[in-house]
């Protein structure tokens, strides 16, 4: 059961979402992560889903919820996203570390859209092509998502599809590329091109969007002030070595 | 069994642009049963008085001038496939750095926020400039500023709860 703390009333209820799963480099880096988010916007409100051998109840006191019932999978985040409690949320990899006071102007960033995120900029090193005629656009690292029953019906759907899509023994989209089995982007390529999820809006964040998830290896010239949000991307031999269990798959 | 209908020379290159005296090829024999077969090779001319059958059919069919051209065409393509190689391997070393540089950063500030005064500072300014910074320097530098801020702040403490003597 999802425990809270009190903190001072606010007039909308927005707040972050953070999950780490897996392995104790993602937890420390979700620490860190809630120390960046407080040090720039001592009033933010923090869910953190993680797992019960990863908590540390001396951090307890950080966040505004603390669900351990985080599953022992690399994408535990499409578990955790349909069980917010927040009316707008800012969902941010763990990897992530907030680097400037705007950070508290985030949720106005959703503007009237249901859905805000990040452009992926082909040149950081994923594999993005889909098929020969579609390549993947949205970045899933940081994105605001309202709570509206469509919006969380997708976030759900997120976590269905995507065991789905790893879990079927046949490649069920022949349309598309094999290799996207494993990406999580892929899956929510694939959600908002349906037609159940044509009516849920999506944008860009605006402005220059690379601040609000500004990858380690981005071109300087995306952006002229500092990010917001920096987002280092951990080795995998880090999250390898900090595995709590050691038959977990980590890729 | 499969017979050869006809054979083709395609690709042809001087083996050695200076001597010009072995072309590079490959041979594209067909057959009546409607298969193709590709063969790589080296023809050349040992000697004047007993000519190679296949090195006259070359020359006499592409050339010397064409096979000029199709080598400098091969040399260019081939020096521009290097070039392009060492630019991606270089790319590649660049992203590789920068990716470490970036880790040995987190891993800095990671371990800058374990240290007991600098997690329960309240200082939030000079914790930001540890939150900002961008080097590992700079990490140090920000983290040695706040730790030796709340010595100080614990020294004044001290001193203040002291008895007077």
């Amino acid at each position: 059961m999802p425990t809270s703390k009190n903190r001072q009333p606010k007039n909308q209820n927005n707040g972050f979402l953070i999950v780490a799963s897996v392995s104790t480099a993602y937890y420390k880096s979700a620490i860190q992560l809630a120390g960046s988010i407080l040090d720039f916007y001592p009033e933010a409100k923090i869910t953190l889903f993680t797992q019960p051998e990863l908590f540390d109840e001396r951090h307890r006191n950080m966040f505004d919820v603390v669900d351990l019932s985080a599953p022992d999978h690399i994408r535990a985040k499409l578990f955790a996203l349909p069980k917010t409690s927040y009316d707008i949320t800012a969902y941010i990899d763990a990897d992530c570390e907030v680097r400037s006071e705007e950070i508290s102007t985030i949720f106005d960033q959703l503007i009237d859209n249901d859905i805000v995120l990040t452009k992926i900029r082909h040149y950081s090193g994923a594999d993005l092509v889909i098929s020969d005629t579609e390549t993947l656009y949205w970045h899933c690292g940081v994105f605001l998502y309202n709570n509206k029953k469509k919006t969380l019906q997708m976030m759900q759907d997120w976590w269905k599809e995507y065991d789905l899509q790893i879990s079927s023994p046949e490649w069920l989209w022949p349309q598309h590329r094999k290799e996207m089995r494993g990406w999580d982007q892929y899956t929510f390529y694939r959600l908002y091109t349906s037609k159940k999820y044509s009516t849920v809006k999506l944008d860009v964040f605006p402005g220059e969007d690379a601040r609000w998830n500004y990858v380690f290896n981005y071109k300087p010239e995306e952006i002229t002030k500092d990010p917001i949000i920096f987002h280092y991307s951990l080795s995998s031999q880090s999250v390898y070595a900090g595995r709590i269990n050691k038959k977990s798959n980590v890729n | 069994m499969a017979n050869q209908i006809s054979r083709k020379f395609q690709n042809v290159t001087w083996k050695n642009i200076e001597t010009k005296d072995a072309v590079n090829c490959h041979i594209l024999l067909n057959f009546d049963d409607g298969t193709t077969q590709i063969l790589k090779a080296v023809v050349s001319n040992p000697s004047e008085g007993s000519p190679n059958p296949d090195w006259t059919q070359i020359m006499e069919e592409i050339g010397a001038d064409l096979i000029d051209s199709n080598t400098t065409e091969a040399i260019q393509a081939r020096d521009s496939q290097r070039e392009s190689d060492r630019l991606t391997q270089e790319d590649q070393a660049a992203k590789n750095l920068e990716f470490q540089k970036q880790e040995a950063l987190f891993s800095m500030k990671l371990e800058s926020f374990e240290i007991e005064a600098i997690k329960n500072s309240t200082d939030r300014a000079s914790k930001a400039l540890i939150r900002k910074s961008k080097s590992v320097l700079e990490v140090q530098a920000y983290t040695t500023i706040l730790l030796m801020k709340e010595l100080e702040n614990a020294n004044k403490q001290e001193s203040t709860t002291e008895e007077p003597k």
